[in-house]
């Protein structure tokens, strides 16, 4: 990692340079000048309140002097200037010591014949080409039997992040058998004889090393095993975060694998059982936290051997090995041998964190409970790549809950993360070595530690400070949107909430099947959708509990209905709002899906449907019609609770209300490479008497061969109450009183940290 | 003659007076030089070609080649004890470093450093010029020189990988019938360097014997 610092005060400047993939004519080319500009402006930040714009793209332009002249219609294609490149900024020190300053991809070019200059603009790589529509999968989709199991709402940002290249956890092969973040959402996997769901019986919470999903409960992995089981060995890889005693088990096929990661005991060890943890091989020692990206990660081979015995089949071994970095040494082998009939070809995996899963003996139901995330299942050796790929993003809890987390149709993956985040007042950005990082809004008012005081007498130009009234409100009004959730009951004759239905009459040509994509309009389905019936004869409580298919062999619903066999109709849920219903035509004429009276009749339900349709409103301060400066957020779909939503306006409005929130633009500072957007820092000037925090909200480089001058954009931030324990913090009420003996409250307000010194 | 350096610089001041200085990562030497009628030799005929051709023109000055070769700074590292090189302290290199430079084919060149202690083998001073290597291991503390000469004009590389405790210093190479004995310029010369030669100026002097003698002056500027 690059060490980021405060550069000496006579400085030699480091060579700018400019490599780009697939342009042989930019490879190390030396920059003559250069800009880069990188800005938080996503979130409902303190000075920022109404600049509510969403996405910020990094932007960077360098005119560059190519070795060789480039240019669009070149021949020879590695001077052939093209866009949409993969690039890379970096400043190069005398020493041969490089800083990257940023991930980016070419956008325009402009260049002359009568000038070898030629200009590359930049965009940030992460942001671009990723202005596709997202989905969520769907969360909580056991619902029915554990309600009230909400997530915080770094769970859509990190399903986002990872779309758009910044997994907290491994990706893994594109074609590994499961992986599953175990954050609590149905995973499909990518591997068509391989299906998963994980399911989170426990509570879930955030990993220490900043992964989300540790669970302290059990998750189940139904993985249908496609082909039958062959005689032979067979062999799996497992990786998975691990914090304690965890247990690995196929409850169908009997193997199970527990690992101890426990970094407070100084235990690392796995043992593998044949027979359902009945009884064990001998327990193998591993080299605990070898790797400084996932200190938490364990990887597992696990092989079987099955053997054939006339007409049956038995498991008669089973062995595992763990390590816990890329290149550390393996454990030795636990293995462990007896005879256990082959049972059926499928295989339920259990993850057990010291939890008594149903039904499976051994494993013991008492603490100490162990964590678990990222898991990672294969049957090919996997590389290094896929199972222990460098860390991207570092996620954080946002703070709240989402009921049943949705995305507004059309939003993109950034729109998502930056939308989300910052409806819950936090922000996402992309630090100086190219790690995603959730700000939380604790983090962005500055109650975590400052960073490194800046003398601003002698480290900046001047401080020229802005006092926008448009930055405060007398009235705060934040609307959210919670989700209605409607749930069948099959005991009753309650209807199965619809969530979709075909608004026009659909026609099928003889032995056509179609597939038709659908967006459910202001809801999300969680769960199993109804299967389709065709609604004939006396009407019963089936009709509604169904989802509904009619089909006609006219288009006027004359005549009676094709028979259920003719025309059949499934429905495969995509994601939380979207949904593929597969129609066939099995007759020889076209059929027109239409019910009685010619009306299109093709509907979707679902066990539990999740509606958002009543805005509500958290208000707080003047009322709405005395108010002169509103101030109106709207959270739909981030925040989906009263007591969430209250916090926010509670937050925001202790934000606004006060006033005196003064913000500086465009500050010239001297070069420090470590200064970064979202970072709070302690300003100091004695001779101003200033003394406050201030958020960076901008970073700007403006770089020649003769400077590079760094500018950066600041909101003041007020003291918090963590500010003030942290000024006295040994000290008793009593020797503050003492100390503050004469002040008043007023002296207190002007200056809250003065400590009688 | 006197050599002009060029290296751009920028100042910034903090609002209660601090000054921060940064400067261009590379300096640009220029040298104006005067080539009067009754020095006209075969120099003036490559001087006046250099100007009208499109290729690169190396400059060298006799004495700088001498004294060393190597770009400024390569020459030392950035860690105490110094080193003392024939009188000159110099801070010592202690991590591998590479150095390039250029050499000229024909000439009798030396690699010549001084070392704190023996490598045992270890730790050892290398350069690969055209068309072959030298490769020094020191013995024991002191000064340390070995000859060669290359085939033709072209880069030279320089390889330190040091082991401590052979810490390196005072690194040069040199044009010469001998070894150097000193560290004379303190901090390389990069010499041979890439120049452009701009036009010369031509002063019509005299006609002698039927021939017109003119006096030239340069203007040759280091690029790259």
């Amino acid at each position: 990692m690059v060490v980021w610092a405060k550069t000496a005060d006579s400085y030699v400047l480091p060579s700018i340079k400019l490599s780009v993939t697939g342009a042989g004519w930019l490879s190390g080319a030396a920059v003559g000048s250069w800009m880069v500009d990188r800005e938080l402006v996503a979130s409902t930040i303190p000075g920022n309140i109404r600049q509510r714009t969403g996405l910020s793209i990094g932007a960077a332009s360098v005119t560059v002097r190519p070795a060789v002249r480039a240019t669009p219609w070149s021949k020879t294609p590695a001077t052939r200037v093209t866009d949409g490149l993969p690039a890379t900024l970096y400043a190069e020190a005398s020493d041969g010591t490089t800083k990257t300053l940023g991930a980016w991809v070419t956008d325009e070019t402009d260049g002359s014949l009568s000038a070898e200059d030629v200009t590359v603009d930049l965009l940030e790589a992460s942001f671009v080409g990723r202005e596709m529509p997202q989905t969520l999968p769907p969360a909580n989709w056991n619902r029915p039997f554990f309600p009230n199991r909400p997530v915080d709402p770094v769970w859509p940002v990190s399903r986002m992040l990872e779309k758009v290249g910044f997994p907290s956890v491994p990706i893994g092969r594109e074609d590994a058998m499961l992986r599953v973040p175990m954050d609590g959402a149905i995973q499909a996997s990518g591997d068509r004889e391989w299906t998963a769901g994980g399911q989170i019986v426990g509570g879930w919470s955030l990993m220490p090393d900043g992964t989300l999903g540790g669970s302290s409960g059990s998750a189940i992995l139904s993985v249908a095993t496609g082909p039958p089981f062959a005689p032979g060995t067979m062999t799996w890889h497992i990786a998975l975060n691990v914090v304690g005693t965890v247990y690995l088990v196929d409850d169908a096929q009997g193997w199970m694998v527990r690992v101890v990661n426990d970094q407070s005991t100084g235990t690392y060890n796995v043992a593998a059982s044949n027979n359902a943890g009945v009884s064990w091989g001998t327990t193998r020692t591993f080299a605990g936290r070898q790797s400084a990206d996932w200190p938490d990660r364990v990887q597992i081979e696990l092989s079987r051997t099955l053997t054939s015995a006339g007409m049956s089949m038995s498991w008669t071994s089973t062995s595992a090995r763990a390590r816990s970095s890329a290149v550390s040494s393996w454990s030795s082998l636990s293995t462990h041998s007896s005879t256990l009939p082959l049972a059926t070809p499928d295989s339920r995996i259990w993850v057990a964190g010291g939890y008594a899963v149903p039904g499976v003996p051994g494993i013991p139901g008492s603490p100490p409970a162990g964590r678990f995330s990222a898991f990672i299942m294969d049957i090919a050796q996997p590389s290094s790549d896929d199972l222990w790929a460098p860390r991207r993003a570092f996620l954080k809890p946002l703070g709240g809950d989402l009921g049943m987390p949705m995305v507004p149709p059309g939003l993109d993956a950034w729109g998502v993360i930056q939308d989300c985040a910052s409806a819950n007042l936090g922000g996402v950005v992309i630090d100086l070595d190219g790690m995603a990082r959730v700000l939380t809004r604790d983090d962005l008012a500055g109650t975590g530690a400052a960073g490194a005081a800046v003398d601003v007498g002698s480290e900046w130009e001047d401080l020229a400070w802005t006092l926008d009234p448009e930055d405060t409100a007398d009235r705060v009004e934040v609307s959210f949107t919670p989700p209605t959730i409607t749930e069948a009951d099959f005991g009753s004759s309650t209807l199965a909430p619809e969530v979709w239905s075909a608004d026009g009459v659909i026609p099928l040509n003889a032995g056509e099947t179609i597939t038709i994509p659908v967006t459910f309009d202001s809801k999300a389905a969680i769960g199993v959708f109804s299967t389709f019936i065709v609604p004939v004869g006396t009407p019963s409580a089936l009709w509604s509990q169904n989802s509904t298919i009619c089909s006609y062999d006219n288009p006027d619903g004359a005549g009676v209905p094709l028979d259920a066999s003719l025309v059949t109709a499934s429905a495969r849920q995509t994601s939380s709002t979207t949904a593929e219903i597969t129609v066939a035509n099995r007759t020889g004429a076209m059929a027109y899906l239409v019910d009685g009276n010619g009306d299109p009749c093709l509907i979707l339900r679902a066990r539990t449907v999740a509606t958002y349709a009543t805005r509500q409103i958290v208000e707080r301060g003047a009322a709405a019609d005395v108010a002169q400066r509103p101030l109106q957020v709207d959270l739909t779909p981030w925040v989906q609770s009263q007591a969430h939503a209250s916090t926010i306006a509670d937050y925001l409005w202790d934000r606004v209300s006060g006033g005196g929130l003064w913000k500086a633009s465009s500050v010239r500072c001297r070069l420090d490479w470590s200064l970064d957007i979202g970072q709070v820092r302690s300003l100091a000037h004695s001779r101003s008497g200033l003394d406050a925090k201030a958020l960076i909200t901008k970073v700007h480089f403006d770089g020649s061969e003769v400077q590079i001058a760094q500018s950066l954009d600041l909101v003041l931030i007020p003291w918090t109450y963590s500010d003030f324990a942290a000024t006295w913090p040994t000290q008793t009420y009593a020797q503050f009183a003492t100390a503050q003996g004469t002040r008043t409250y007023a002296d207190h307000e002007a200056d809250p940290l003065w400590t009688g010194a | 003659v006197q050599v002009a350096a060029d290296r751009p610089r920028s100042e910034f001041r903090s609002v209660d007076g601090n000054r921060y200085v940064q400067r261009s990562p590379q300096t640009r030497r220029q040298w104006e030089l005067t080539i009067p009628y009754a020095a006209a030799s075969a120099n003036t005929v490559a001087v006046l070609r250099a100007a009208v051709e499109s290729e690169d023109v190396w400059f060298a000055s006799v004495d700088q080649l001498a004294g060393n070769m190597l770009p400024a700074g390569a020459s030392a590292g950035a860690t105490a004890p110094a080193i003392d090189c024939g009188g000159v302290p110099l801070l010592s290199i202690t991590a591998s470093k590479v150095i390039s430079g250029r050499v000229r084919g024909g000439v009798s060149t030396w690699l010549s450093f001084w070392t704190d202690a023996g490598s045992g083998g270890s730790a050892a001073v290398s350069a690969v010029y055209p068309s072959g290597t030298r490769l020094v291991f020191p013995a024991s503390a002191g000064f340390w020189s070995s000859p060669f000469t290359p085939a033709s004009d072209g880069p030279v590389s320089i390889t330190v990988a040091p082991g401590l405790p052979c810490r390196v210093a005072g690194l040069m190479v040199t044009e010469g019938p001998s070894a150097p004995t000193a560290f004379v310029h303190g901090e390389g010369s990069g010499m041979p360097c890439r120049v452009e030669v701009q036009d010369p100026d031509d002063t019509l002097t005299m006609r002698h014997d039927g021939h017109w003698r003119h006096d030239y002056s340069v203007t040759i500027r280091e690029v790259g």
